[in-house]
Order: structure tokens, then C-alpha cells, then sequence
């Protein structure tokens, strides 16, 4: 199989990395890449942050001072943001005020960027967990149900019926769906409350709105990958053992099931993320997604760099766990991932 | 159009119209091609009449006295916040909106598409930075990355779509590498190449029209894709400004006042699913037009008529029960103030409990309302379950009537209400819903009492047949273990009924090894399978009976069966490899039967396991027993299997071509492990092959399989000497050096390999036997006895003609 001949050529493979490392063992010399990559993305995380408030049009400062501010007032301004440094200064003092936690002041409302991250990140986070557990909970055990009901070309009708409602789900931009969940179950039935976080069913809403796209596109692979296992001899071995249904399913489909879903869960949480920017400012739901859009109306840089950097850390970070994960769950990824 | 009457009666499949390439009738193939086209056009007509037809005025004025009204003849969907017109308002936004996502997903087509070429093209080192720096950048939310880039060119519309093109395209550019790296890997480019074609002509001609399909469809999906961003930015108020608004920004407007006027925000919405799906349609029909595989699959959708396809029962009712209940959902928008649609559920239910204390000029219609919708919401659900089951099918036709009676009912109670007959659309709305219980319980009645449609032979378990007589047991084989008789394997396809395997009869002695050979094709791998009730779907299997230790299996209920079977037969596949788990344990894989069937754990378990790992001579079993199967050699894995099979001590092991995968030195270690085992612990074993020389070696008896029956049965020992099958004879000439050298290639029996689908009418052997005469074309040879040991199935063994006598 590819994995054996993977492997084989690995172990011929003379690559500089490979010969620098070689004397590691395996998991070592995957974590030293990992952190690698990481520090890497970091990086240009950092430079591309940084970079924004230099690309953007008009004169920071004079956005600072406000817009009937003097001359001196401005100049003061510039001074107070670093402006007059030459750019590799500037960026040496951005990265060491971001190893400080400190990511600078608003321009409007002067708080500081932590404050508002510490404020704001915990209600993101809320929805953005919220929308995980229901993505993972539904999308995997719905995918495999499928999966199994329409093995080998069995129940067209099903698989036509997943498919269209998939597609058509997973085709759904977040706000339409926040909307018409609003509309039926705040508006029409009155079930749900919406526009408060003080009730816990709250957030019901914004969490379905937020999972229902990657729920549609997980479990579309979920049931694929269902597929291509139960395809496999090792699945028609497992059957002429005669073992009970429950078990060739929770012993040898799920984790092969499992990887394929984790494979992917970076991807699905990062879709997440967006949406969770969207649909808070459907529900008025106070995160990091509704400040972000308000300080780009407002060119409110710090604010933007800050949470767009905070953002990007989350994102790096949950793809680095993935990865990782995936190789404590798959040990072949260790090899293969090189 | 002047040269149409020129072809028009020549049959001349080159100048095909239109409307007749395969493209176009795949793309028609199903609803959704018929949709797109439709879809579209309407959006088009849209996108180009809107703005000629509206005025600006009707679109911009303002009239604060008709604000935020509900539907009414003037406003058809209402009117927001400054009392314009819904519906003209969203109209209107449609060329803009539809323009803004084109140029998006334009943009982010031509970024991407020309980084990802750029990028397969570049030197290996070069390529994968750029390819990891693709990678990195598709792990970012996509709209995250266009609202800092808003920031950045700032927020106007230009600015969304500038956003958009460029968050979006990294996902294209690793599209258009793989292809483009898929494409330029090809032989048939390499060879261009050769020929001294110029790069020009070599894109032109090979690599477009290879990746055309994935192009457009990925651009498709794009459009749509840019669409729901570029709205989701003027919906955050990042795209278009001023007064300006597209669909997007109408919804902004639309959630703020949700409460008051749903529609403000419902109508653009809609608009945005509408184009979402037509653009998803689109593609996928393109999809299936430009797929050249797909156009056979869709002639058999063809021979039904496009009427059948298109108003299936499925297709009108699930559109039929998703119209009722959109139209019920804004109904009552339309009708009398009295009617608060919250309400009517609870209302309704108090008015039937007699506690209502309503006005009666609501009651009537309140009535009316909750019937029809609780109806609509059944007539849905039912929907959607008629899509899979006749039952449900026909409960939501009658659920239909239902909804009919009270939708009568309810406009009745309407016109009757605004008159001041109150008694009147009471009893209307009363007599709708009562005809409605009635109708109800008659129709539950009738549907569950009615067993014929749902009653349905399921598959996979061998069922007697009744059509032929019982073939007696005739073989008098010491003390048979296995015995079978009438086992068919069919398969319903849908150019017909093919069986490959037919009609075998066998019996298996305790500790013999019997091969069974034939080519590819002659069933001898899914008669193994249907004897362990593996055969897959579709297949069906039946027969008269199949013993084993007398017990017959097909009469077993699943849970004996598979105790019985768990224990009794075990199977070992061809590749090793796939058959074992890559990501479980030898040890875990080893174990799992004898825990589930014996209940054995712990030591004993463990003892068994490495006992099993010593039959098939694995050392270290103890470390082996804790490695995965990918640390295996190929020799070592098979061992592996036939140590699994062992673990439950089965009286039967079924060897489907062990060894075929396998070198020939493993071939024979393997072999001799199965000898072995036949020899101390008495296993019978039933080895499959299409290697006469591996069943010579080890083998007592050999069945011999041909287009699904058995041809001959006969003693190893006997197989050189007596009269043979002309097949079985074709076969032993076809190995060269017949038992020392099975490295060289075979060589093939002339004539091809039966054709399944179209066999001829008598012998199946007969077109390409020697010996044929004009019997075979007539009659198909029985399997009868020529000797005690020894069956065959031809004439010219069992009743030869009086010319080949003669000879
Ligand atoms: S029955 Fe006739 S055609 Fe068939 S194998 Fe015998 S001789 Fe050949």
C-alpha cells in the first residue's frame, strides 16, 4: 500500500533535513518541524499585521489626534506611535510590545487592545465552541449513518437527499441562515431570545448559525470517508469474523473515520472562526468579531492588528494541536508528514 | 438557421443539434440542469430589466406615512423603514450585486489561477515554499482576511471586491496547481512535446480541454462563494456605501427591524439563496455535461420521459409540499389583522378544548390557520419521507387533500369574517377540519393496513428457491461437512439479470483441501463469498440448502449465524495487506473473534493467540503481537491472516487466491502452512485459485469453474490421466511446465473470457471449445457423474455423440 512504499522511500530519501534530523527519532524530529512552521507563520503573522497600518491609506497619527487637530498635536501623535522611527525600529518595537502582551491603544474609545481582547475573546470563544461541539456532535455521527445506509450504491434517494441538503446548507452564507433562524424562531414562534447574551438560550441561535456550514461540509466527508473504509478488504475481513455490527463500527471504521474528520478540523474550526465574525454582528453578540468590524469602520488600526493577530494565533496554534493530535492518533502521519 | 432544412433529415450524428449533444442531454439529465437554466435566465432577465424598468424614483423615494407596512396590493412584499418598496428595492439591487460577486470571483479566478500555474511550473524547492505559503494562507478564515484588507484599501465597494479577489484566491491558486501539475505530469504532454509542438499550441489543445471541467466548476463555485462575501461585507457595512445598496446592505436594514417587517430582510435574502443556487446547479450540471463518463449513466435515465423525470411523484410532491408551506408561512400576512400568526397553535388548541375567549370574528380563521398549519408542517415532513418510502407517499397525497378541505375552508372563513356572518365561517371552518379528522384516520387506516408496499425480500441472506427440484445429495463423500446445493448469486442490473454464479452444487469432505479453479470472471471468489454471506450489494443470494456439519445456514436467524458461523468457517483474502487493519494491532485484530464468539479473555486469550502466531511460524510472536501490520512483510501478513482465521478452531477455512499476491518462494511457505494445518488439526480447507499448479501441489479433489457453474469435479490424482472438461484440458495446457515452474507467465487459453451479460445459449464453453458440436449450441450440459469421484458438464464426456465415438 502507499503508506509502505512511504515509508521505504522515506528511509531512502537523503533530503539536508532529513540528514540533519536523522539521528532524532521520530518524534522529536516531528515536533521540531512543527515548531519550526510555527515560528515561521508567527513570523509572517507579525509582518503582515505590522505592514497593515503602513500599506493603509491616509496618516495614522492624523486618525489618532482626530481630524481638527493641530499640527503639533499630530506630530505629537507620531512620535507617541513610533511613526518617525525608520520601519526595522518600528517593527523591532511592534514584536516586542506583542511579546508584552501589549498591542497598543485604541484610537477612539483610547481602552487598551488587551483589555478589549480580554473583554471580548471570551464571549468569541463561547460561540465559536458552542458552534464546535454542535458541528462535531451532528456532523460525524450523521455522516457515518449516511455513509452506512448508502454503501455500495445503496438508497439512491438518500444520497441524493444528503446530497442536495449539503449542498445546499453548506452553500448558505452565515448571516441568511442567522437570519432566517431569527426569523422563525425569535420572530414567527418566540421560542428564542436574540440581540441579548443574558439569557443562557441565548446562544442557541448564533451557535447553530455558525455550525450549520461546516456541519453540511464535515459531514459530506465524514460520510465519504464512511464510504471508503467500508470499501475496504479490511472491513470484509472484520465481517468474515462475524463480528457484531457495533463492533466493526466503533473498532475499525471510527478512527479511520475519526483521522479523515481530523484532517480537516483545522480547516472547519478556521470556517468557524469567519463565521462566528459574521453572525455576531447579526446577533449583536458582543466578541471579538463585532469590535473587529467596528474598528474597521472606524480605521481603528491597533484594534484591527490587534484581534486579526489574535485571530491568526488561534488559527496557527489549533492547526499546530490538529497535527499533532493526528499524530498521537495516527503514528504513520509522523513519517508521512515529511 | 438558413442551413437547418440542409440536415435536417440526414441522420448525421457529426452535425448533431444542440439540444441533442450528449453535453446537453447530460446536462438535462436531471432537475437540476432544467432548474439552472431556468434560474438563470430569470436572474439575467433580472440583472438587465430592473434597472430600465424601475425608475429611480420608485426606488429612492421616500413616503414616511406607508412605512414599514405589511404586504398590500400597492406593496406586494411591503415596505421598509422609509416606505419603498420591498420587492422593487431588491430587484433593483440585483445587477449590482450580481456584478460586484462576477468581478470578485473574476479577480480572485485570475489571481489564483495564474499563481497556481505560476507555481507547478517553478523549481522543486521554489514550488513548495510558494505551495506551503498557498497552504498557510487557506488555514485562515477567508473573510477575516478580507476585512483586514478592507481596512487596508478602505471600505467601498471596489474595496469589497478587491478584498474578496484576493482573500479568495489562494483557495483557486492550489486548485489550478494540481492541475496543472496533474496535467503537465501526463504522458501524452511529454510526448506532445517531443513532437515539437510550442508550448501555445500544447496548452491550447491538451491541457485546457483536460481541466476545462474543474475549471468552470470551480469558477462557479467561486462566483458563489464571492457572492455570499462581497453581501457578507456590505451586510457588515464594509462593502458597498452611500446610496448605493446591494443585497447584502438590504439586509442590514431587513435584521434591524426583523420584528416589525421579516420581509425587509427575508426578500434579499432570498434573492442571495436564489442566485447561490442557481450558481450551484449550474455547476453542477456543467459538471455532469463536460463529464464524458456520466453520459452513459444518463441514457437510462433517458428512456423514461422528460414528463416522467420532471414530475416524478418525488420531485412534484417534495416541490409541492415546500410551496404549501411558504405559501401558508406568508399568508397571513395577506389576510385580516385578526389573525396573529404566533398564536395560532396554542389558540387554536383552546378553541377546541372549548376555552377559548376570543372575539368570534378570530375563531373561525383561527381554527382554519392552525389546521393548515400544522397540515403544511406535516405535509413537509411526510414530503420528504414519500421520497424514500411508498407508505409515506401516499399518506401525504391524502395529507394533500386535507390541506386542500382546509384551505377551502379557511378562505371561506376569510370572506365570510369580513361580512358579518360569524356562524357562518365557524361552521365553514368547523366542517373543513372535521372532514379533515376524517379523512385523516381513514387514510392511517387504510395506508398501515396495506402491507403490500412495504413488503420486500431482503438481501443478502440465502433464501430456497422454488423454481428448480433439489438436486440430491449423489456425491457419496465419506463424512461431508459442507454440502450445497442450488447456490445462485444474481445481480439485477439494470441491463438485466446476470448470475455469476449459478446453480452450484458441492460437497466438502471433513479434512479435505478441495481447490476450485477458473479464470477471472468464473465466480469462484463469489461462490466463496456467498457461502460466507459476504456478497455485496446488490448481489442476491439463494439456494435449495447450505450444510455445514448439517446444520443448514440459510434457515439461521442472524444471531446464529453469525455465532456459527464465527465459530465454524473462517476466510482468508488475497492481499494481506488491505485485508488486515493498517491501524490496528496484530494482537487487537487476533483476538477480537475469539473475545466476541468465545468469550475468552486475559491470558487465556493471549496464550491462544501466541499459540496460533507458533501454527503459522511466527517467531517473537509475543513482540509481533504488539506491532501493526505495516511492520509486516508481505509472507508474514498472510501467516498473520491464516493465524486469525485459526483462532476460533474452524472446521472450514476459505482461501480466496492466498497466495496470489505473494513472490513465489512466500507462495510456498504459505502453502505449506495451510498443509500443515489441514494435516494436525484436520481443518478442512476450500482453496481458491486461478493457478492450476498451486491446487496440483496441495489439493486432493479440484472443482473447476466456468462463466458461474461448475464444469468438472474431479480427483487431483485423476486430473493427467482420464478423459477431462475441453476447459480443464485448455487450463493444464495452458501451464507451461505443468508442476515445476510456475514463474513464467501463463499462457492464455485462446478465445476470450465469457461474457456474463450475454452468454450463449447452450454450453457456455461452446465458443470456444475444440470439441463443440451441434448439441452445445442447443442444450447446456448437465454436471453428471462420469465416475464415482469424477463429474463433468459436456456432452462429449457424459453422452458422446455417435460421430466423436466413431472417431
Ligand atoms: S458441451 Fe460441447 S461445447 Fe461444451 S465443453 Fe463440451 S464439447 Fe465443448
Amino acid at each position: 500500500m502507499t503508506s509502505s512504499q512511504a515509508l521505504q522511500r522515506h528511509s531512502a530519501d537523503s533530503g539536508t533535513l532529513a540528514r540533519l534530523t536523522s539521528r532524532l527519532g521520530p518524534w522529536p524530529r516531528f515536533l521540531l518541524k512543527r515548531a519550526a512552521s510555527l515560528f515561521v507563520v508567527l513570523a509572517m503573522l507579525l509582518a503582515l499585521t505590522f505592514l497593515l497600518i503602513h500599506l493603509a491609506p491616509g496618516d495614522p497619527a492624523v486618525r489618532k489626534a482626530g481630524i481638527d487637530a493641530s499640527a503639533e498635536q499630530i506630530e505629537f501623535e507620531r512620535k507617541a506611535l513610533g511613526l518617525d522611527q525608520p520601519l526595522p525600529i518600528q517593527f523591532i518595537r511592534y514584536v516586542q510590545g506583542v511579546a508584552r502582551l501589549d498591542f497598543g491603544t485604541s484610537f477612539i474609545t483610547k481602552q487598551s487592545v488587551t483589555e478589549i481582547l480580554q473583554q471580548r475573546f471570551p464571549r468569541t470563544f463561547q460561540l465559536a465552541g458552542t458552534g464546535l461541539l454542535i458541528v462535531m456532535t451532528v456532523s460525524v455521527p450523521l455522516g457515518i449513518l449516511v455513509g452506512a445506509l448508502t454503501r455500495e450504491g445503496r438508497n439512491r434517494r438518500l444520497e441524493v437527499a444528503f446530497m442536495s441538503l449539503t449542498s445546499t446548507s453548506s452553500a448558505l452564507p452565515e448571516f441568511l441562515t442567522a437570519t432566517f433562524l431569527a426569523f422563525i424562531f425569535a420572530v414567527t414562534l418566540n421560542w428564542l431570545p436574540v440581540g441579548t447574551t443574558q439569557k443562557s438560550t441565548a446562544i442557541i441561535l448564533p451557535a447553530i448559525s455558525v455550525s450549520l456550514r461546516p456541519v453540511a461540509s464535515l459531514a459530506r466527508v465524514v460520510r465519504l470517508e464512511t464510504l471508503n473504509v467500508l470499501a475496504q478488504d479490511y472491513i470484509r475481513t472484520a465481517r468474515s469474523k462475524r463480528l457484531p455490527t457495533y463492533v466493526i463500527f466503533t473498532r475499525h471504521l471510527l478512527p479511520n473515520v475519526l483521522t479523515a474528520a481530523l484532517t480537516i478540523g483545522g480547516l472547519v474550526f478556521a470556517g468557524l472562526l469567519g463565521g462566528t465574525v459574521i453572525v455576531e454582528n447579526v446577533f449583536a453578540w458582543p466578541g471579538l468579531g463585532q469590535r473587529v468590524v467596528d474598528a474597521v469602520f472606524n480605521l481603528d488600526y491597533p484594534v484591527i492588528q490587534g484581534i486579526v493577530l489574535y485571530f491568526g494565533v488561534i488559527v496557527v496554534l489549533i492547526n499546530t494541536a490538529v497535527d499533532i493530535l493526528l499524530a498521537l492518533v495516527d503514528p504513520r502521519t509522523l513519517v508521512l508528514s515529511e | 438557421m438558413s442551413r437547418a432544412p440542409a440536415y435536417s433529415d440526414v441522420q448525421a450524428p457529426i452535425y448533431l443539434a444542440f439540444w441533442r449533444t450528449p453535453f446537453f442531454r447530460a446536462f438535462l439529465s436531471s432537475p437540476s440542469g432544467f432548474l439552472a437554466l431556468f434560474l438563470a435566465g430569470i436572474l439575467f432577465a433580472t440583472a438587465l430589466l430592473a434597472p430600465l424598468a424601475l425608475t429611480k424614483e420608485e426606488v429612492y423615494q421616500r413616503n414616511v406615512r406607508r412605512r414599514l407596512e405589511g404586504p398590500s396590493a400597492d406593496h406586494i412584499l411591503g415596505t421598509d423603514n422609509l416606505g419603498r418598496d420591498i420587492l422593487k428595492r431588491t430587484l433593483y439591487a440585483t445587477p449590482l450585486s450580481l456584478q460586484l460577486a462576477l468581478s470578485a470571483a473574476g479577480m480572485a479566478i485570475v489571481i489564483g489561477f495564474a499563481a497556481g500555474a505560476v507555481t507547478a511550473y517553478l523549481p522543486g524547492r521554489l514550488r513548495n515554499v510558494a505551495l506551503r505559503l498557498i497552504e498557510i494562507m487557506l488555514a485562515f478564515p477567508g473573510i477575516l482576511i478580507a476585512i483586514m484588507l478592507v481596512a487596508v484599501v478602505g471600505t467601498s465597494a471596489e474595496g469589497a471586491v478587491l478584498a474578496i479577489g484576493i482573500a479568495f484566491s489562494p483557495s483557486l491558486a492550489r486548485v489550478a496547481y494540481t492541475l496543472a501539475a496533474g496535467v503537465a505530469g501526463l504522458d501524452y504532454i511529454a510526448s506532445a512535446r517531443v513532437l515539437g509542438l510550442s508550448s501555445r499550441r500544447i496548452v491550447a489543445r491538451y491541457i485546457i480541454p483536460n481541466i476545462a471541467e474543474t475549471l468552470i466548476v470551480v469558477s462557479l463555485n467561486a462566483t458563489a462563494a464571492a457572492l455570499v462575501a462581497v453581501s457578507s461585507l456590505s451586510f457588515l457595512g464594509l462593502g458597498v456605501q452611500g446610496t448605493q445598496f446591494d443585497w447584502g446592505r438590504l439586509i442590514t436594514e431587513g435584521v434591524l427591524r426583523l420584528y416589525q417587517v421579516p420581509l425587509l430582510a427575508l426578500a434579499p435574502a432570498t434573492a442571495i439563496g436564489i442566485t447561490g443556487l442557481t450558481l450551484g446547479y449550474l455547476g453542477e450540471a456543467l459538471a455532469r455535461g463536460l463529464n464524458p463518463t456520466l453520459w452513459t449513466q444518463t441514457a437510462s435515465v433517458q428512456s423514461r420521459s422528460w414528463l416522467q423525470r420532471y414530475f416524478s411523484s418525488e420531485t412534484m410532491l417534495l416541490s409541492g409540499s415546500a410551496l404549501l408551506l411558504i405559501a401558508f408561512y406568508f399568508l397571513p400576512w395577506f389576510s385580516p389583522d385578526a389573525l396573529d400568526p404566533n398564536r395560532t397553535l396554542v389558540t387554536g388548541a383552546a378553541i377546541l378544548a372549548g376555552r377559548a375567549n376570543l372575539t368570534e370574528t378570530a375563531i373561525g380563521s383561527q381554527v382554519a390557520l392552525l389546521l393548515l398549519r400544522t397540515g403544511a408542517w406535516i405535509a413537509l415532513l411526510l414530503g420528504f419521507l414519500s421520497y424514500f418510502s411508498l407508505r409515506f407517499r401516499r399518506l401525504c397525497a391524502y395529507l394533500g387533500l386535507i390541506c386542500g378541505f382546509g384551505a377551502g375552508s379557511y378562505f371561506v372563513s376569510i370572506l365570510l369574517a369580513d361580512s358579518t356572518n360569524l356562524g357562518a365561517a365557524l361552521a365553514s371552518a368547523r366542517l373543513g377540519f372535521y372532514l379533515g379528522l376524517i379523512a385523516t384516520i381513514l387514510l392511517i387506516a387504510q395506508v398501515f393496513s396495506d402491507k403490500s408496499a412495504t413488503t420486500r425480500g431482503s438481501h443478502n441472506v440465502i433464501h430456497p428457491t422454488s423454481q428448480a427440484s433439489v438436486v440430491e445429495a449423489d456425491m457419496s463423500l465419506p463424512r461431508p461437512l459442507l454440502q450445497v446445493r442450488g447456490l445462485t448469486v444474481r445481480f439485477d442490473l439494470e441491463s438485466g439479470a446476470i448470475a455469476p454464479v449459478n446453480d452450484i452444487n458441492l460437497d466438502l469432505a471433513e479434512g479435505e483441501i478441495v481447490g476450485v479453479v477458473g479464470e477471472s470472471g468464473s465466480g469462484k471468489s463469489l461462490t466463496a463469498l456467498a457461502l460466507a454471506q459476504l456478497v455485496p450489494h446488490p448481489g442476491i443470494v439463494s439456494a435449495h440448502y447450505v450444510r455445514l456439519r448439517g446444520e443448514d445456514i440459510t434457515r439461521m436467524s442472524a444471531g446464529q449465524l453469525r455465532y456459527f458461523l464465527g465459530s465454524e468457517m473462517a476466510m482468508i483474502f488475497q492481499d494481506p495487506m488491505s485485508s488486515l487493519n493498517p491501524a490496528l494491532k496484530i494482537g487487537t485484530q487476533l483476538t477480537e473473534a475469539p473475545r466476541v464468539h468465545r468469550r475468552l479473555s486475559g491470558k487465556d486469550l493471549h496464550r491462544l493467540a501466541l499459540d496460533r502466531m507458533a501454527d503459522v511460524h511466527i517467531s517473537a510472536a509475543e513482540r509481533r503481537l504488539r506491532q501493526y501490520p505495516h511492520e509486516f512483510s508481505g509472507g508474514m501478513r498472510q501467516r498473520a491472516m491464516i493465524a486469525m482465521g485459526l483462532m476460533n478452531s474452524p472446521s472450514l477455512i476459505i482461501a480466496d487466491e492466498p497466495t496470489t499476491a505473494l513472490d513465489v518462494t512466500i507462495q510456498a511457505q504459505i502453502i505449506d502452512v495451510l498443509r500443515e494445518i489441514n494435516q494436525e488439526q484436520g481443518t478442512t480447507i476450500m482453496l481458491i485459485s486461478h493457478d492450476i499448479g498451486v491446487i496440483v501441489e496441495i489439493c486432493s479433489r479440484v472443482l473447476v469453474m466456468y462463466a458461474g457453474r461448475i464444469v468438472e469435479d474431479v480427483k487431483v490424482t485423476d486430473l493427467l490421466t482420464t478423459d477431462k472438461h475441453p476447459y480443464t484440458e485448455a487450463l493444464i495446457a495452458a501451464v507451461p511446465a505443468f508442476d515445476s515452474n510456475r514463474d513464467e507467465p501463463l499462457a492464455s487459453i485462446p478465445g476470450r473470457p465469457p461474457d456474463l451479460d450475454n452468454l450463449p445459449a447452450g454450453c457456455a464453453f461452446a465458443p470456444r471449445c475444440k470439441y463443440v458440436f451441434e448439441r452445445c449450441h442447443r442444450e447446456a450440459p448437465p454436471l453428471l457423474h462420469v465416475e464415482e469421484t469424477h463429474r463433468i458438464a459436456c456432452f462429449l464426456r457424459t453422452e458422446p455423440p455417435a460421430e466423436a465415438t466413431r472417431e
